[in-house]
């Protein structure tokens, strides 16, 4: 049941890094303040790190899934299910990582429409980067790896912005700390648990990483899960030192309006860059994960990568164009974030679950042949 | 393969070429705003706005427009000018007296949706801002931009910007404050002493030297010249200090059931003109000298913060630093019963640095 890949097309586990991290940032980042803030308020950050320890069990997890002779989510779900019922369920994997790719898109273009163009039409800039992602995939699986690569490098320095809003800084708006409930807390990292979503495309670009052994990949998988959790606990950390807790509620964008406030002598207004800087972040995971759209088809039916990719994209366009009212959008987010959170910290255990006891009457039955 | 090198070239000439077409304005073909005014006439929102009109001659000229609402304020004002208003440059806001004494409200929450502002300077003005603003005309645009800033840097004005205004607006345990602008008798424009609001609402307005002692005890930066009145072995004489840096703290301690606020303030002067019956090379003259300053800033301090209490307003934060400290804080139950109770110290160390070149 294994595949096998050619080694042409395989990356290094190293990459695996790069992948994990590019995967899992995307449009979230620049709001999930408001949302994180409604229970656990100042102690929020708490909740970032109960969410970033469950997120490594379930790496672990999936890491599990993929030992042995099911080495992606297709193999596993016909391991677990049988042919019929396993690709049903990879049918709706699939429906699931094609949402994901539509929410971070619809979700880029709104910010675009409220940041920097009001008057231009969603169709126009889906077509503009429906031919964009349409190049990066039919590329193949190295160039998109090149791309994370590129698009975790280039727009790192990013990160040294956040000297801006510390000069503004105030302590004060961290106190009283430790002041919430368990369920406050944990309401919260529900929350933030979408920010961390995207890591489970590994079920099936696993194969096509090459690793004299398991250990590697799983390694730099963790340590790009790390990365993730670091640089979203500096801007947790920043924008609540920057912005009391009753002005959060009332920024729907707090990641941009703090840019607000970064200030050169030749640039005045820096959200403006910013915003189209983050295109070259929210690329790979919307690559990403078509690609792994078509290779769950092809997996599951054998239909060829270039017309799954190219009947996915128009349902892309298609789709995002008819998001027309400025609440639906939230709802996707909001539907896309509760499919994820199921998916990824529910159905993969269990699948888990169901492969062990799978193993177990396997062995028995051997042991029962021989 | 030569078919399929060919549609992805064809890709990324495509969306390189289409990215041209995004929509555009042309520098010297729209209106930049540099200043706006709002007051509240017969009813209605008034805005002046004063932009450079580079198209005609080298001077900014200002126009006035009247609407029931701010977003179509907006547009009554691009109806008197040939090209459309942009926001994007505004670098300061100035609000009349009586929109101040009406609420500004209205005003912020609708500027505080428009992703086009930046962080820009608020203001008030005692009088009205078409009046300011008409003032100005003959200066360059952005002359009333620079007056706030260095009176922001040097000469003792506490902080105000639009950062700022959402913290005290939409942050519990704080009021807003601002910078008030007034046209003196010689016809000048000013910066003098500054606003508090209650909620959106002006409710006082305090002079020259308490705006500087409500720097200290708010800002970071604690630039500004105290003067004071020195009486000293039988001579009289009222000295200006400049403060140069310093740290301010405030706490809380409880005396007989009732919270006590304690503010303490450590500061870095330089002294230079003194009059000649002062020698600082006496350690009794430097000590006397010292006390009296330090005496001087605690007792104004004192006077200030119960001058905040009386009014009902905190632009200082005592709720927001209370609330740090008490779990159970509620802004009304704050403001009712416990605000109107407190009893104040202030405490001021007084290092000096420098004394000038003179003897």
């Amino acid at each position: 049941m294994s595949v096998k890949v050619e080694k042409q097309f395989q990356v290094s586990a190293f990459f695996t890094f790069f992948l994990i991290h590019s995967s899992q940032t995307g449009i979230g980042i620049l709001n999930f303040q408001s949302q994180v803030i409604k229970d656990a308020e100042q102690d929020a950050w708490i909740s970032l790190i109960i969410t970033w320890v469950i997120t490594h069990i379930i790496l672990y997890i999936i890491f599990k899934l993929l030992d042995g002779e099911t080495n992606d989510l297709v193999a596993v779900h016909q391991y677990c299910f049988g042919k019929t019922a396993g690709s049903i369920m990879s049918v709706l994997a699939l429906v699931y990582f094609w949402l994901a790719s539509l929410t971070v898109l619809r979700a880029y273009i709104e910010v675009i429409q409220i940041w920097v163009y009001p008057t231009i039409k969603t169709w126009q800039l889906c077509f503009i980067f429906g031919l964009t992602f349409y190049y990066i995939i039919s590329s193949g699986f190295r160039s998109l790896t090149g791309f994370s690569f590129w698009g975790v490098i280039l727009p790192a320095f990013l990160f040294f912005l956040i000297y801006f809003p510390l000069k503004h800084m105030n302590y004060i708006n961290l106190l009283p700390a430790f002041s919430h409930s368990l369920t406050e807390l944990f309401l919260s990292s529900k929350a933030y648990a979408l920010l961390f979503l995207g890591f489970e495309w590994i079920l099936m670009y696993y194969p096509f990483i090459r690793s004299s052994n398991n250990k590697d990949i799983s390694k730099w998988a963790h340590l790009g899960n790390m990365y993730t959790f670091i640089i979203y606990l500096v801007i947790t950390l920043v924008s609540f030192l920057y912005f009391n807790q009753d002005v959060l509620k009332h920024l729907p964008w707090p990641t941009l309006m703090m840019v607000k406030v970064v200030m050169f002598s030749f640039l005045e207004r820096f959200e403006y860059i910013f915003v189209f800087i983050w295109l070259l972040v929210i690329i790979s995971p919307i690559c990403i994960s078509l690609w792994v759209c078509t290779r769950i088809a092809k997996r599951t039916f054998s239909i060829p990568p270039k017309a799954t990719l190219l009947f996915l994209l128009i349902a892309e366009m298609i789709a995002s164009v008819n998001f027309r009212e400025f609440r639906s959008t939230d709802y996707l987010i909001h539907f896309t974030a509760n499919a994820g959170i199921g998916f990824v910290y529910v159905y993969l255990p269990l699948l888990l679950i169901i492969k062990w006891i799978k193993n177990h009457f396997m062995k028995n039955r051997l042991n029962k042949g021989f | 393969m030569m078919n399929n090198t060919f549609v992805k070239m064809g890709c990324v000439i495509l969306s390189l070429i289409l990215a041209g077409c995004v929509p555009h304005n042309t520098i010297d073909e729209v209106s930049l705003m540099h200043n706006i005014g709002f007051d509240k006439e017969e009813e209605m929102l008034k805005a002046s706005v004063v932009y450079p009109n580079y198209a005609e001659s080298d001077n900014p000229a200002l126009i006035t427009a009247a609407a029931e609402n701010p977003s179509s304020l907006q547009e009554e004002l691009s109806h008197k000018s040939q090209f459309p208003f942009e926001i994007g440059q505004v670098r300061l806001l100035i609000f009349g007296d009586k929109l101040s004494r009406e609420g500004l409200a209205p005003i912020l929450d609708t500027i505080c949706k428009d992703p086009k502002i930046g962080i820009i300077r608020i203001v008030i003005t005692d009088g009205s801002p078409d009046l300011l603003l008409r003032k100005t005309l003959k200066e360059s645009p952005l002359f009333l931009m620079n007056l706030i800033e260095k009176s922001i840097e040097n000469e003792g004005i506490p902080e105000t910007d639009l950062h700022l205004m959402y913290d005290q607006f939409f942050g519990s345990g704080i009021d807003m404050s601002f910078p008030n602008l007034t046209v003196d008798s010689k016809e000048n424009v000013k910066v003098d002493g500054m606003g508090i609001f209650k909620d959106d609402k002006l409710a006082l307005r305090i002079s020259e030297k308490e705006t500087f002692l409500l720097k200290l005890m708010t800002d970071a930066n604690k630039r500004g010249v105290y003067s004071f009145n020195l009486n000293m072995n039988g001579n009289k004489a009222n000295i200006g200090v400049r403060i140069i840096s310093g740290k301010h703290k405030v706490k809380f301690i409880k005396d007989n059931l009732k919270e006590k606020v304690k503010v303490s303030l450590n500061l870095n002067v330089e002294l230079d003109a003194l009059p000649e019956w002062i020698n600082l090379e006496k350690e009794k003259d430097l000590k006397l000298l010292k006390n009296a300053l330090q005496k001087s800033i605690s007792t104004e301090a004192e006077i200030l913060l119960k001058k905040f209490q009386a009014n009902g307003v905190d632009p200082i934060g005592i709720g927001r630093r209370y609330k740090a400290n008490h779990e159970n804080y509620s802004e009304l139950s704050f403001y009712d019963r416990i605000y109107p109770g407190m009893t104040y110290d202030a405490d001021t160390k007084i290092t000096i640095r420098q004394t000038g070149v003179g003897k």
